[in-house]
């Protein structure tokens, strides 16, 4: 995906795409994966609208007409080695970074935000959509 | 054992073993592959875990060669169900370093092994701290996989809550804790090994791990010029870095050696097998002596003589 711009909307179009038709979340993603959640780059916010672990939509700077349970929080920079195709140790994962963050308080890490029993609800298909950014933005690369 | 062999009998054993831990006798399943006389590896799981884990090192030709591999399930994990004389479903499963280091030493006594070399991973590698420091005797070295003085924050109420499927997130709380370096299907089995747990049993074994276990101001208490002590730790665990596993060898001092694990995380021994059994012949050299120089800081694919897609590829047909 090298001419596509990391997070830009044709980016998140084939994203979407990713998740939509990726074998495991109709198999482990669950039907019922129905929370959404927000990914925040640096300054810039993008809802991901899930419906029965599909994505219905990705909207830029969600405001008070949308509602989500939780979300990711991170520089932009941590984001870009999170999507690497070998991702670099502790940003390689979310709840890898997020740990390094919350517990050990290193900077540079991606961090979980919003309702924690939601996130553990759904653990393994909010985990594996994330993965998925780190497939699309490889063409299919490495997990 | 190559795909032409799959209908070949392994070589690997499981028997059970009748352990007196504190008065209450515990049947505890292990398994086991090598010489009778061979130098005993007795081998500990990670929390929640049991002993499928060590399938490669138990099958390894070479280690199994030299070494009487033992891999069991610590009580209340795998096939060592709990004990019928305690009525255990009264209270949560949770258990303290004490605890831990007793049912290893009371495992090593009942097997009647002689100057075993302990091996643990993850609270396996925490323990080897205590068992450094109040076991030194018992064993002829001991080393500890992915150990840390001290790893806070992973004793998670979600991990055994009745409004999370614990099944599931057991495991995948774990996933980010591997190198993506590895092998998918050695990762995923890893993963499948720990949706194998009983309720509760990972949560409590954290209790030791996150809790319980604190050796920062106690290294010094460790003599490992009377039972060396090897740390080895994944380049890619997040709970307990190769910086932690170099804190501990310097707290201790004389004797105890740390290296780094490259392109390898928190469950060296299952999610990369090919890889971990090669760095791990380099420890036990160091062990035994056999190999002639000191172990280097950070060992990498190359120094064993492998690549990554090599790996990937060789794993693929096992």
């Amino acid at each position: 995906m090298t001419e596509t711009e990391f997070a830009s909307h044709g980016w998140w179009e084939h994203f979407k795409e990713t998740v939509n038709e990726d074998p495991e979340m109709q198999v482990r993603g669950h039907d019922k994966f129905d929370e959404n959640f927000y990914v925040e780059i640096g300054d810039e916010r993008f809802l991901v609208a899930m419906n029965g672990g599909r994505i219905d939509e990705i909207t830029p700077n969600p405001g008070l007409n949308h509602q989500w349970s939780f979300g990711v929080e991170g520089a932009r920079e941590a984001w870009e080695e999170f999507v690497q195709e070998t991702p670099p140790a502790f940003n390689h994962e979310i709840i890898a970074s997020h740990y390094r963050t919350a517990v050990r308080n290193e900077e540079g890490h991606l961090e979980l935000a919003g309702d924690n029993e939601k996130i553990f609800q759904n653990l393994r298909a909010f985990q594996r959509t994330l993965d998925l950014m780190r497939k699309a933005h490889n063409d299919g690369g490495n997990l | 054992m190559s795909v032409d062999e799959l209908d070949s009998v392994e070589s690997i054993t499981g028997r059970y073993v009748h352990v007196d831990i504190g008065g209450v006798t515990h049947r505890v399943y292990f398994e086991e592959n090598g010489p009778e006389d061979g130098i005993p590896l007795l081998c500990q799981h990670t929390a929640g875990c049991n002993n499928q884990e060590w399938r490669h090192v138990l099958a390894d030709e070479e280690i199994t060669e030299e070494f009487r591999v033992i891999a069991y399930d610590l009580p209340y994990h795998g096939k060592s169900a709990p004990p019928p004389t305690q009525e255990w479903w009264l209270e949560d499963y949770s258990m303290t370093g004490e605890e831990f280091a007793e049912r290893i030493v009371a495992i090593a006594d009942a097997l009647e092994l002689e100057d075993p070399i302990y091996l643990g991973c993850s609270m396996g590698g925490n323990i080897a701290l205590e068992l450094a420091d109040w076991y030194p005797d018992r064993f002829r070295a001991i080393v500890g996989l992915e150990a840390g003085a001290y790893s806070p924050g992973f004793y998670i109420d979600w991990l055994d809550h009745p409004r999370v499927n614990t099944t599931e997130v057991n495991a995948y709380s774990c996933w980010g804790l591997m190198a993506p370096q590895g092998p998918d299907h050695t990762r995923r089995e890893t993963m499948y090994h720990y949706e194998q747990g009983a309720t509760g049993v990972f949560k409590g074994d954290l209790y030791f791990y996150s809790v319980d276990h604190d050796y920062r101001d106690k290294l010094d208490q460790i003599d490992a010029t009377e039972c060396p002590l090897f740390i080895a730790n994944g380049q890619y665990d997040y709970l307990t870095t190769p910086e932690d596993g170099f804190d501990i060898a310097e707290g201790v001092g004389e004797g105890a050696t740390a290296i780094e694990m490259t392109e390898i995380g928190h469950f060296p021994m299952s999610e990369n097998p090919t890889l971990f059994n090669a760095y791990l012949k380099e420890i036990l050299g160091a062990v035994t002596g056999d190999r002639g120089e000191d172990l280097p800081e950070r060992l990498t694919p190359e120094d064993v003589g492998l690549e990554t897609e090599q790996v990937k590829a060789e794993s693929a047909s096992k």
